[in-house]
């Protein structure tokens, strides 16, 4: 059986796809799943290589620059996509599930062709939603400036009718602590001096354990005035993967290496600001903090700039609040053991209730 | 004769060639990089040049790889309608051979953007019109281009 996934957000919702890939895999368990991702995540690929049988890079960049590109035939990029649609379509696809519900995912589903399709379709002047009603639900709670009472994960393992055991965090004794201060947005982004307030604080407070702060190489340059070199570590998403898999812990803003911690069960702790929801998209681990501002503008829109005339939500957040909760999230020794000694005046510290009877849930909220 | 052989190897090494394209070079000068592109590639090469036709009709004469055989072509700049039956119906991608354009840029980019259905204003815009189908499309990118999967690829890609 040939499962064919599209995912074609960003690098964080990708390695959320990961919790669905291992739902099917229980309930299919013979069947070869593949994932489709946008050609600029390459960077993906041994990554996912790991737990799907292929990876298709969509040419979307390629296309994109070839039709701007003068010196290229105009049809050259619709060449290119037949060409890469013919090679998808070598053997038949048994199931395709579109996890992203955009238009470009849209439309592609409408070119697949497969015995059954699950998810948004846009195709012959139609749009379709085919699936169950939690379809229905992600469309209308999912766009940007909409709440859910669930998380990403949860709704996605509804539509697809499968199973997704929210995993517990490990407690290890590695003295490794990473840090991850940028994201891909500046609203989600910590001031970079407290970051670096907050690293100094914890290396002071916590002799015994290895601090590094991780960085893209992209990200290099930006950090490099304000770390020393042998404070960074420079790695590749896979690096990453490796470096988490000891780690006992990580802070970090809401990035994708959040969720790349939950594949890696290594305890988290998320400072979310500007548009970060953590009820949607927050780390899917048991054990796993988000300390969420409390800001009444947030969570904003992630498709505009903060509009306050300052931070708000990130000023909120003290580097003191964040180094007392660290201390003692680091001596529980149990998920279930901890709490916010001295830090529970924090502001709006988010807990999320696991969807423990969905269909329940379902009837209540479609 | 040498130093022109060098230049045509550091051309073909520059250029970038997209699988499955019947080859287009754009320039023929004294036709060195042709051998050396024909030494090099497989499946058929079309040169263009608007000039030289002594040379042309020498290299037509040559002994190629029956596959790879060139196909010579002496078009004028603007003058699409011949170019067009050429290459109706392939896929194919344009080389530039800019050593040999000098003196006639503005006749090559002409012919470049005619057979890259990117110049506005001459014979293969009114024929994009002329052969764009019905459908409410702003796009010259449909021509020839009335099957549906492909609209639909141009409405994903933009």
């Amino acid at each position: 059986m040939r499962i064919v996934l599209l995912s074609m957000l960003r690098i964080g919702d990708t390695m959320m796809h990961l919790e669905i890939v291992e739902g099917l895999k229980q309930k299919f368990p013979d069947a070869d799943i593949e994932f489709i991702i946008n050609d600029e995540f390459s960077q993906l690929i041994p990554l996912l290589s790991r737990q799907v049988s292929r990876v298709h890079l969509f040419p979307r960049t390629k296309a994109q620059l070839l039709i701007k590109s003068r010196t290229s035939h105009l049809e050259e990029p619709i060449w290119i996509l037949n060409d890469w649609l013919t090679e998808v379509q070598s053997s038949e696809i048994d199931l395709v599930i579109n996890l992203t519900h955009t238009r470009v995912s849209g439309y592609l589903m409408g070119l697949l062709s497969a015995k059954n399709k699950i998810g948004l379709v846009i195709g012959n002047g139609k749009t379709q939603l085919i699936g169950n009603e939690w379809l229905r639900y992600l469309n209308e709670h999912f766009a940007s400036g909409f709440r859910s009472q669930f998380h990403y994960i949860d709704v996605l393992s509804q539509i697809c009718e499968i199973e997704v055991r929210r995993k517990a965090a490990e407690i290890r004794n590695s003295r490794r602590i990473f840090i991850q201060p940028l994201t891909s947005d500046a609203k989600k982004n910590w001031a970079l001096s407290k970051w670096k307030t907050l690293f100094t604080e914890l290396c002071l407070a916590l002799p015994e354990y290895s601090i590094k702060v991780l960085a893209s190489p992209a990200e290099f340059s930006l950090l490099h005035g304000l770390f020393h070199e042998e404070e960074l570590a420079v790695l590749s998403l896979d690096e990453a993967a490796e470096a988490l898999q000891s780690a006992e812990l990580l802070i970090s803003g809401d990035t994708s290496l959040v969720h790349l911690a939950t594949q890696t069960r290594t305890r988290t702790l998320m400072i979310a600001l500007g548009s970060s929801d953590s009820i949607k998209t927050g780390p899917y681990l048991d054990g796993s903090v988000v300390i969420s501002a409390r800001a009444e503008c947030r969570p904003c829109d992630h498709t505009k700039p903060c509009f306050q005339p300052s931070h708000l939500c990130g000023q909120s957040i003290t580097v003191d609040q964040i180094l007392t909760l660290a201390k003692s999230y680091l001596k529980t020794d149990s998920k279930n053991s901890f709490n916010l000694q001295g830090g529970s005046d924090l502001h709006g510290q988010e807990t999320r209730k696991p969807l423990r009877d969905p269909s329940q849930e379902a009837r209540n909220c479609l | 004769m040498k130093c022109l052989r060098v230049e045509a190897n550091q051309w073909f090494k520059r250029l970038t060639l997209i699988p499955n394209r019947t080859q287009v070079i754009l320039g023929l000068g004294a036709g060195i990089h042709v051998l050396e592109f024909a030494k090099q590639t497989e499946g058929p090469i079309f040169v263009i040049d608007p000039r030289r036709p002594l040379v042309a009709e020498f290299f037509s004469r040559q002994e190629f790889n029956p596959v790879t055989q060139p196909e010579f072509r002496r078009i004028h700049a603007g003058s699409y309608e011949q170019i067009l039956p050429l290459l109706e119906g392939r896929r194919f991608q344009v080389q530039q051979y800019r050593p040999c354009w000098n003196s006639f840029t503005e006749d090559f980019i002409t012919i470049l953007d005619s057979l890259n259905l990117r110049h506005p204003t001459t014979a293969s815009a009114k024929h994009s019109i002329e052969q764009m189908p019905p459908y409410d499309l702003v796009s010259l990118s449909a021509i020839k281009s009335t099957d549906d999967k492909i609209l639909l690829l141009q409405e994903l890609i933009q």
